[in-house]
C-alpha cells in the first residue's frame, strides 16, 4: 500500500479519536454546567 | 472534597489538552515502522485506548468492592465515572482496531481472542451503565451496581479464558499480531509516551467525571426534597386545563 | 444445615407451583424458543447439510438468548410483601436465591429438552445433542444461577426485565463456548472433558457469587 494511502487511514484514525474524545469531554463539561445551574436554581 | 459552592477547577482541562498534544506530537514525529509503514501510527492511539479500557474497568471493579466494604457513596461515584470513561475508550479501542485492521488484514473484523473479549467487555460495561439508570435511590443503585461490578470481575476472567481457549483451537497461526513484530527503540519510547499521556488524560477525565457524578447525586437529592410538596399537591383537585 | 436446604426446597417448590399455575415458561418461553428454531431456516435457507452443520450451535444460542427469559419470569419473590414476609420469617436470603435458581434450573432443563428435540427433528441432527447430559445440566445450572442473580440485581428497577438479558448475555459466554465446544468435541470423538470442566468452574463461581451477594441485595428491598 502506498504511503499516501496509509496516511489516509492514519488521518481517519486520529480524526475518529479526536471526535470521540472531544464529544465525550465536552459532554462532561456541558453536564457539569447544567447540573450546577439547576442546583443554583434550586437554592 | 470540594463543596457545591466551590468553583469547578480548570486544571483537568489544561492537563487534557497537554496530554493530547504530547500524544499526537510523539506519534507524528517518530519514524514509520519498517513493516507496517505509516499505519503503525494508529497503534500509538489504539494500544493506549485498549490499555485504558481495561484499566478503567479494573478501577470500576476496585471502587465497587470499596463501596461494598465502606458503604460510602464517594466510592460508587468513582466506580460510575470510571465505567463511563471505560465505555468510551473501549469503543475507541474497537473502532481504532478496525481502522487499523482494514488496511493491514483486509477486513474490518477478525475473531482474534482479544478483539472478541474487548467487544464482550463493551457490552458488560453498557449493562453496568444501564443498570445504574434503573433506580433513583442512591443507596440501592450503588449497591446493585457494585454487586454487578464484583460479579463481572469474577466472570470476565472466565470469559477471557474461554475465548482464548476457543480461539487457540480455531485461529490460523499465520495471523500477524502487533506484538509479534519486533519493535525498535524509538517506537517503544513513543508508545510509552503515548501510554503516559493517555493515562494522564484518564486521571483528568476521572476528576471531572467524579465532580459531575457528585453534582448529579446532589441534584437527585435536591429534586427529591422539592418533589415532596408537588407529589402531595397532585393528590388534591386536579385541574382540567392543566393549571398552567 | 438442614434448615438451609429445607428453606431452599420450600422456596423452589413455591416457585414451581406458581409456574404450574401461571404457565409462563411452559406456554410462552418454551414455544418462543421452539419457533426461534423454526425461524432460522426461513431466514438463512433450508439447505439440509448446512442446517445439520450449524444446528447444534443454533440450539445453544437459542438456549442462551431465550433461556434467559426463564430467569425473568414473574417470580413470587418479586413482590415486596412476600420479601418482607420471608425476611420476617427469618429465611436466609442465600436460601431464597438458591431456591429460586433451583426452580429456574428445572424450568431451563425443560426448555432445553423441548427446544433441543425441535432442533434434532427440524435440522436432522444426531441425538448427540440430547444424550450429552453433562452439558445440558451444566448449561441449565449456570444459566439459572446467572439469570437469577441478574434478576435479583435489577429487581425493583424500572426497566428490570428488559435489562436482565443484556446483563446475562455477555457473562454467559463461557457457558456458550463450553457447551458448543463440548458438543463439537463429542461429535468428533475427542475428549470434551476440558470444556465440561470449564462449565463446572463457571457454574461454581456463579453459585458462590450469587450466594455471597444475596444478603446485601436483600437489604435494599
Amino acid at each position: 500500500m502506498p504511503s499516501a494511502e496509509q496516511w489516509n487511514w492514519v488521518f481517519l484514525a486520529y480524526a475518529f479519536t479526536y471526535v470521540v474524545l472531544v464529544v465525550f469531554v465536552a459532554s462532561i463539561a456541558v453536564r457539569i454546567n447544567a447540573a450546577r445551574q439547576r442546583l443554583g436554581a434550586d437554592e | 472534597m470540594t463543596t457545591r459552592t466551590s468553583r469547578s477547577p480548570r486544571w483537568p482541562w489544561v492537563l487534557l489538552a497537554i496530554s493530547a498534544a504530547v500524544a499526537v506530537t510523539a506519534a507524528m514525529v517518530v519514524g514509520p515502522d519498517a513493516v507496517q509503514g505509516q499505519l503503525s501510527r494508529i497503534l500509538y492511539v489504539h494500544v493506549p485506548s485498549a490499555w485504558l479500557a481495561f484499566t478503567a474497568f479494573g478501577v470500576t471493579m476496585l471502587m465497587s468492592a470499596m463501596y461494598l466494604w465502606k458503604r460510602d457513596l464517594a466510592w460508587d461515584r468513582r466506580a460510575h465515572a470510571s465505567a463511563e470513561i471505560g465505555v468510551v475508550f473501549t469503543g475507541l479501542a474497537i473502532g481504532l482496531g478496525m481502522i487499523w485492521a482494514k488496511p493491514t488484514w483486509g477486513v474490518w473484523w477478525t475473531w482474534d481472542a482479544r478483539l472478541t473479549l474487548t467487544a464482550i467487555m463493551f457490552f458488560v460495561y453498557l449493562g453496568y451503565l444501564a443498570l445504574r439508570r434503573t433506580t433513583d435511590d442512591l443507596e440501592a443503585r450503588a449497591k446493585r451496581a457494585a454487586i454487578l461490578g464484583v460479579l463481572a470481575v469474577v466472570q470476565v476472567p472466565l470469559v477471557h479464558f474461554s475465548v482464548v481457549w476457543w480461539r487457540t483451537l480455531h485461529q490460523p497461526p499465520t495471523l500477524i499480531k502487533p506484538e509479534g513484530i519486533d519493535m525498535d527503540a524509538s517506537m517503544f519510547v513513543t508508545l510509552m509516551v503515548s501510554l503516559a499521556a493517555f493515562t494522564t488524560a484518564y486521571v483528568a477525565m476521572m476528576y471531572k467525571r467524579v465532580e459531575l457524578a457528585r453534582l448529579e447525586d446532589e441534584l437527585l437529592v435536591a429534586e427529591r426534597s422539592t418533589d415532596g410538596p408537588v407529589a402531595g399537591a397532585a393528590v388534591s383537585t386536579p385541574s382540567i386545563d392543566g393549571g398552567a | 444445615m438442614t434448615g438451609f436446604w429445607a428453606q431452599v426446597a420450600v422456596i423452589a417448590r413455591t416457585e414451581l407451583v406458581r409456574e404450574r399455575r401461571a404457565g409462563q415458561v411452559l406456554w410462552i418461553t418454551i414455544p418462543f424458543g421452539a419457533i426461534a428454531i423454526l425461524l432460522v431456516p426461513i431466514a438463512i435457507g433450508t439447505d439440509a447439510p448446512m442446517l445439520r452443520r450449524i444446528g447444534p450451535g443454533l440450539f445453544w444460542m437459542v438456549v442462551m438468548l431465550f433461556g434467559v427469559l426463564v430467569a425473568v419470569r414473574r417470580s413470587s419473590l418479586d413482590t415486596l410483601p412476600v420479601r418482607d414476609q420471608l425476611a420476617l420469617a427469618g429465611v436466609d436470603p442465600a436460601a431464597a436465591y438458591v431456591g429460586r435458581a433451583a426452580a429456574a434450573f428445572v424450568l431451563l432443563l425443560a426448555f432445553e429438552v423441548v427446544v433441543g428435540l425441535a432442533a434434532v427433528l427440524v435440522y436432522d441432527l444426531g441425538s448427540g445433542l440430547l444424550i450429552a447430559p453433562a452439558t445440558l445440566l451444566l448449561a441449565a445450572a449456570g444459566l439459572a444461577l446467572l439469570g437469577t442473580l441478574a434478576a435479583s440485581i435489577v429487581s425493583a428497577g424500572r426497566d428490570g426485565s428488559a435489562l436482565v438479558p443484556l446483563l446475562v448475555a455477555p457473562l454467559s459466554v463461557p457457558l456458550l463456548i463450553g457447551a458448543t465446544q463440548a458438543h463439537e468435541a463429542f461429535e468428533l470423538g475427542r475428549s470434551s472433558l476440558g470444556w465440561v470442566l470449564m462449565m463446572v468452574v463457571t457454574t461454581v463461581v456463579l453459585a458462590i457469587a450469587g450466594v455471597l451477594s444475596a444478603g446485601p441485595l436483600q437489604e435494599t428491598g
